[in-house]
Parts: C-alpha cells; sequence; structure tokens
C-alpha cells in the first residue's frame, strides 16, 4: 500500500543578504498510516523546515523551490491556497514547540478548540465547545466543563500542551507532526507528554512525525528515525536498529553523547567535537566531514548519496539507509581526529 | 471593575489637586508675579495699583490666596479674567464647544491611521508600506504650524477652495471650514496611530499563536481578524486614552492659526496678556482630560485583554 505521506527530493531554501540557506536539501522520506517516524537532528539540521514545509508553513524569507509532498497521493506542493487550508487542520495537524506562545492569549481555549470544528466539522459553536470538553478530557483536563471558559494564563505550561494536543487532534487528523512538543516543559512533565502522545496514538491510529534534538525522547516512541544534518538525512532507520546498529558517524556522535542508564559506567561522555557546518558555506562534500572520525578522502569533494547498509536488529525486514561513503560501526577505532572548526 | 475604578476616581482627584497646586505656584513665581499686565501701566499712581491688587486678592499673603483659589476653582470659580469684566469660567466655557467640534473631527480622521497601519503591516515591504511610511516620516518631521500656514496659502487664498475662520449657517459651510483645520490637528494623532499599528500588527503577524491559526486551516480572514487584530489593536486601546488631551494641546497653535474661535486661541491671548484666571481655567480643563484618558485607558485595557484583571 501506497505511505500515507512521502516526501521527495523536498528543497526549502532561505534567502538572506549573504547568499542562500539551504535548510532542507534534497529530502526525501516517507510515513506509513499509524506509523510514527521520529525525526532528530540538532538546532538548523532542517527538521522542523521539513515539517512547516509539508504544511507549507514557511515563512518568508523561506520558500520551498523544489520537491514534492504527497499526501494519499496529492501533491500538497501544488494545491492552492484554498484547498492547502483544508488540509491543515484536518488532514494533517499540528503540535508546536512552545505551548506559552503558540495560543492565543487573548481568546478563551474553548474558543480556540471550537476554532478547527466549526471551519472543517460544520459543527456551530455550541455544538464545537461541547466537543471541545471532550477532546480536553481525553487529554487529562480535569474539569474540563468549567476549564474551556479560562484563557491561556490560567493553564500551566503542560497543560497548555495538552490543549494543543487536543486542538491537533480535534478533527482527527491522519497525520499528526509534532514540532519537538517537549522541549519547553520541564522534565518530568515531558514524559507525562510523551505517554499522552503515544496513548492517543495508539487510540485513534493516526500517523505521527515527532521532531526532536534529544534522541531519548523518540527511543521508545518511534518506529523508525531520521537522522537529519545541515539539511539531509543521514541515516534512516527502524528504531530498535538504529540504536543497536548505528552506521552513519554522526548518529555514532549522537548516541556516544547521551548517558545510558542500561550500561554499567564506564567512563566519559563523548561529545562530538566541533561545531556544525555554517549553512551559508557548505563543504562542498559531506557536511559532517570536518567533525568526522571515519571520513572517507572521497567525503571531502563527494557529497554522499542515501545508501543501503543491511540491518541486523530484525534479519534485515526493515530497511537501513545512510549517507555516508565510510563501512564503520560503533565502537571503530576512529581513522583521524576531527578538524577542529574554527 | 468597580472598585478598581472608585480608587482609580479618588486617586484622579489627588492627582488634579497635586497639578493644579504645583500650576498655582507656578504662576505666582513667574517674574512680576500674575498682576504684572494690571500694574504695568506707568499712568497708574501707586494707589490705583494696590486698590486693583486688593480687588483680585493679590495682597493677601500667598497661602491666603492658594485656600481661597483651592475653594472656588472646586466649584469652577476662577474669579474675574484680567483683560476682561466677566469670570474667567465663563469666557472659557463658551469656547468650549468650537474646540470640541475641532478635537472630535480631527480624533475620528485620527483614527483612520488604524486601518492604514493595518494596511502597511500586511503589505510589509511592498509599495503601498513604503508609501505609507515616508508619508508619515516627512508628516511628522514638518511642524503642523508650518503646513498649516502652507495649506492657508494655497488652499484658502490662492485656489480658494476653502474658507477661513469658523462656519456659519448650515451643515455644509460648517464642514468645510472644519475640515481642513481638523485634518491638519490630526496629522500627529493619525502618524501616531499609523506608525503605532503598523508596528504592532508585525509584531503579532510573528507570534507563534498566528502560525498555530494558520496551521488549524482558519481562512485568512479568521486569522486575521482574531489572533491578528484581536491582539495588535490591544495597545491602541491605551494610545486612544493617552491622545485625547492632546487635542486640546493641538489646538492652541491650530486654532491660532486658523483663527477658530475655541479655547485654545483663548489660551494663547490669555497667555499673551498674562490673563492668569483664563489661562488657570484652561489648564484645570486640560488637567482632568488627561487624568480621565489615562483612566479610560486602563479601563479599556482591562476590558480588551483577559490577562488584565483589576481586582
Amino acid at each position: 500500500m501506497a505511505p500515507l505521506l512521502e516526501v521527495k527530493n523536498l528543497q526549502t531554501q532561505f534567502k538572506s543578504k549573504d547568499g542562500v540557506v539551504k535548510a532542507v536539501d534534497d529530502v526525501s522520506f516517507h510515513i506509513d498510516r499509524g506509523e510514527t517516524l521520529g525525526v532528530v537532528g540538532e538546532s538548523g539540521s532542517g527538521k522542523s523546515v521539513t515539517a512547516m514545509s509539508i504544511l507549507r508553513l514557511v515563512q518568508h524569507p523561506g520558500k520551498i523551490v523544489g520537491g514534492q509532498v504527497l499526501f494519499e497521493g496529492r501533491d500538497l506542493l501544488k494545491l492552492n491556497e484554498n484547498e492547502m487550508r483544508k488540509v491543515r487542520g484536518k488532514e494533517i495537524a499540528m503540535i508546536f514547540q512552545d505551548p506559552m506562545t503558540s495560543l492565543n492569549p487573548v481568546l478563551t481555549v474553548g474558543r480556540q478548540l471550537s476554532e478547527p470544528l466549526v471551519t472543517h466539522m460544520g459543527l456551530t459553536r455550541d455544538q464545537a465547545l461541547k466537543e471541545s470538553v471532550d477532546l480536553l478530557k481525553m487529554v487529562g483536563i480535569p474539569n474540563a466543563a468549567e476549564r474551556i471558559k479560562n484563557y491561556p494564563h490560567h493553564f500551566s505550561g503542560g497543560m497548555r500542551q495538552r490543549v494543543m494536543i487536543a486542538m491537533a487532534l480535534a478533527c482527527r487528523p491522519k497525520l499528526v507532526i509534532a514540532d519537538e512538543p517537549t522541549t519547553a516543559l520541564d522534565v518530568t512533565i515531558q514524559a507525562q507528554i510523551l505517554e499522552l502522545l503515544e496513548k492517543l496514538q495508539a487510540e485513534t491510529g493516526t500517523s505521527v512525525m515527532i521532531i526532536t534534538h534529544a534522541l531519548g525522547v523518540v527511543a521508545g516512541m518511534a518506529d523508525r528515525i531520521n537522522v537529519m544534518y545541515a539539511g539531509h538525512i543521514v541515516e534512516t532507520a527502524s528504531s530498535d536498529e538504529l540504536f543497536e546498529n548505528p552506521r552513519h558517524p554522526y548518529t555514532m556522535g549522537l548516541l556516544k553523547s547521551i548517558p545510558r542508564l542500561d550500561e554499567a559506567r564506564k567512563g566519559r561522555l563523548v561529545p562530538i567535537q566541533g561545531s556544525p557546518p555554517d549553512l551559508l558555506d557548505l563543504p562542498k562534500g559531506c557536511p559532517f566531514v570536518s567533525r568526522c572520525e571515519y571520513a572517507h578522502p572521497e567525503s571531502e569533494t563527494i557529497l554522499p548519496q542515501l545508501r543501503q547498509v543491511p540491518s541486523v536488529s530484525d534479519g534485515n525486514r526493515s530497511e537501513h539507509w545512510i549517507a555516508c561513503h565510510s563501512e564503520v560501526k560503533m565502537g571503530d577505532p576512529p581513522k583521524r581526529a576531527a578538524q577542529e572548526v574554527a | 471593575m468597580r472598585r478598581f475604578i472608585i480608587r482609580r476616581l479618588l486617586q484622579s482627584l489627588l492627582l488634579v489637586w497635586a497639578i493644579m497646586s504645583l500650576t498655582f505656584l507656578l504662576v505666582n513665581i513667574a517674574p512680576g508675579g500674575p498682576e504684572v499686565v494690571l500694574t504695568q501701566n506707568p499712568k497708574l499712581t501707586r494707589e490705583q495699583v494696590e486698590a486693583i491688587r486688593v480687588s483680585y486678592g493679590l495682597d493677601k499673603p500667598l497661602y491666603e490666596q492658594y485656600v481661597t483659589w483651592m475653594s472656588r476653582i472646586a466649584v469652577f470659580d476662577f474669579g474675574r479674567s484680567y483683560t476682561n469684566p466677566r469670570p474667567a469660567s465663563q469666557l472659557v466655557v463658551e469656547r468650549i464647544s468650537a474646540t470640541a467640534q475641532l478635537g472630535l473631527a480631527s480624533y475620528l480622521i485620527g483614527m483612520l491611521g488604524i486601518p492604514l497601519g493595518i494596511y502597511a503591516a500586511r503589505r510589509r515591504g511592498k509599495l503601498g508600506d513604503n508609501v505609507v511610511r515616508v508619508i508619515t516620516v516627512i508628516g511628522s518631521c514638518m511642524p503642523v504650524w508650518w503646513i498649516s500656514l502652507m495649506v492657508i496659502i494655497i488652499l484658502a487664498n490662492t485656489v480658494k477652495w476653502f474658507p477661513q475662520g469658523e462656519g456659519t449657517g448650515g451643515i455644509g459651510p460648517w464642514f468645510l471650514h472644519l475640515m481642513i483645520p481638523a485634518a491638519l490637528l490630526s496629522t500627529g494623532v493619525l502618524i501616531s496611530f499609523t506608525r503605532f499599528v503598523r508596528a504592532e500588527t508585525l509584531e503579532v503577524l510573528s507570534q507563534d499563536y498566528v502560525r498555530t491559526a494558520v496551521a488549524k486551516g482558519l481562512p485568512g480572514k479568521e486569522v486575521n481578524r482574531w489572533h491578528v487584530f484581536r491582539n495588535s489593536l490591544i495597545p491602541v486601546v491605551t494610545l486612544l486614552g493617552y491622545l485625547l488631551p492632546a487635542l486640546v494641546s493641538g489646538a492652541i497653535i491650530t486654532e491660532q492659526i486658523f483663527q477658530w474661535p475655541g479655547m485654545g486661541r483663548l489660551f494663547f491671548q490669555a497667555a499673551s496678556s498674562r490673563d492668569m484666571p483664563v489661562l488657570l481655567c484652561i489648564l484645570y480643563i486640560g488637567t482632568i482630560l488627561t487624568v480621565i484618558g489615562t483612566l479610560l485607558a486602563d479601563i479599556g485595557y482591562g476590558l480588551v485583554d483577559p490577562r488584565v484583571r483589576y481586582d
């Protein structure tokens, strides 16, 4: 069966005085029905811009300059603004990073929850408000019937993110994109929100694309993970496979830099040397080359394309792709020290 | 809310009292004192000057004068004008209507700055926005009195499109007479509104909740009305209140230039002839307008922004 969402060769660029920033450069991936896709990468790796591009929310001076976003076979990039509007919130909904600023401060929570229901489902204001009460109950907000009359400032950060989730799920979308849904929250609340997302996904069967800079967030939740770096997908594999058998040096670096509870304390955490490349001035070859401990001679000049590698965790049933010239595994001795990036 | 308003009204009374006391003091420490106009005629003998001072109560010690003055302005009695045998308050009250007409008309014209600012913000960086920005910058660089004189010379004297002075007769001539001074008096308010609303709207357009509204698939009209303007116009409410007294103070120059028979022109005349009772009476009205404007701004803020609560 065709995937729910298929992104092909997506390119999104930002024009600035100093040049063109290729925030998303030739990115392709897919999401199946009911699947949870994790997208991991550091700030500026293009993960949020990818999400924004799917819903065509990229703001000036950003522009989608190429590729396709096929949702149930329709190319969203070819729809007119009115058709696109009917996709937003109804077919694909989005949860944003900062719940403190993502809700309108002067409208009641009930009113904001009602809006998509009135717009997309043709409900009256009263029906939509009743439905909003159920939505708030669904995300675990007590005393929902009273709470819909409150304004966002009456809610804590975690509660507001629950409201955002309720709002995203209001029209039973087929895909929910969660852009760093827990980054702005306390650690204890983060766990609650992730649990809630998982539970609701199981109940509604919606697909989820969860974007994060923390591998730990998606570890237990995602079926598959895309790792992004400098606008490219550098590795994609099933969640288990990625943690068990990372093949891209960047992914390995990420895994080495986070503490693990399931292993004995062997020593220090190893950070990735250097800093991400300047997106205005990307190297000709692999964007990770200057920080890479395993850099291949070709990496300096040739941009590696995604290639399939055998996946070990489940007997090669799932696909595992990396964009790297080298053949290395976790624990291999480094071929060279990473260059210091000025 | 009611408790807040009562408390604010009491505070306002105190404020008016303080401002008026200070004004009284300033007038009295000015060189020559308040009676300089009455006494500077060289033909008056010492006895005649003294008689005049006694008739206005200026011979008494300052604190005594202050107490009498305060108790009288409480009932809106500012004493006799120095240049006119009638009571100062009467002279001023006669002029309120003319100034109010001018002020209200220019206030309404000034509010056109709200749609203008929204328009500029929505066309940011495009031709329409640049035209609005250039005109507002030029407008705020040119003094109103200079623009007014140019308008009089060109429109009234040379082209003779508009008459001068206050209109008499039907509504047509009244409107013709009112329009030009009102438009010129409004320039400051208009420019403030335009630039303020433009900046606020741009600020709100970049807010996360506007992106949320778009991501929900709401029609553009809904997004603009409930998520952009509903937020960007909140501070305008404040400005509406604060700019209220500016229309009276602005009228001083405009009325003088256009020979408009209002309070502003009376103020100018009173200041030139050191007619202190009249001057103080107009300042009193200005003070009260300022206090009311601020109070209205605060109340308005509480009505439009749910985050502001006064209890």
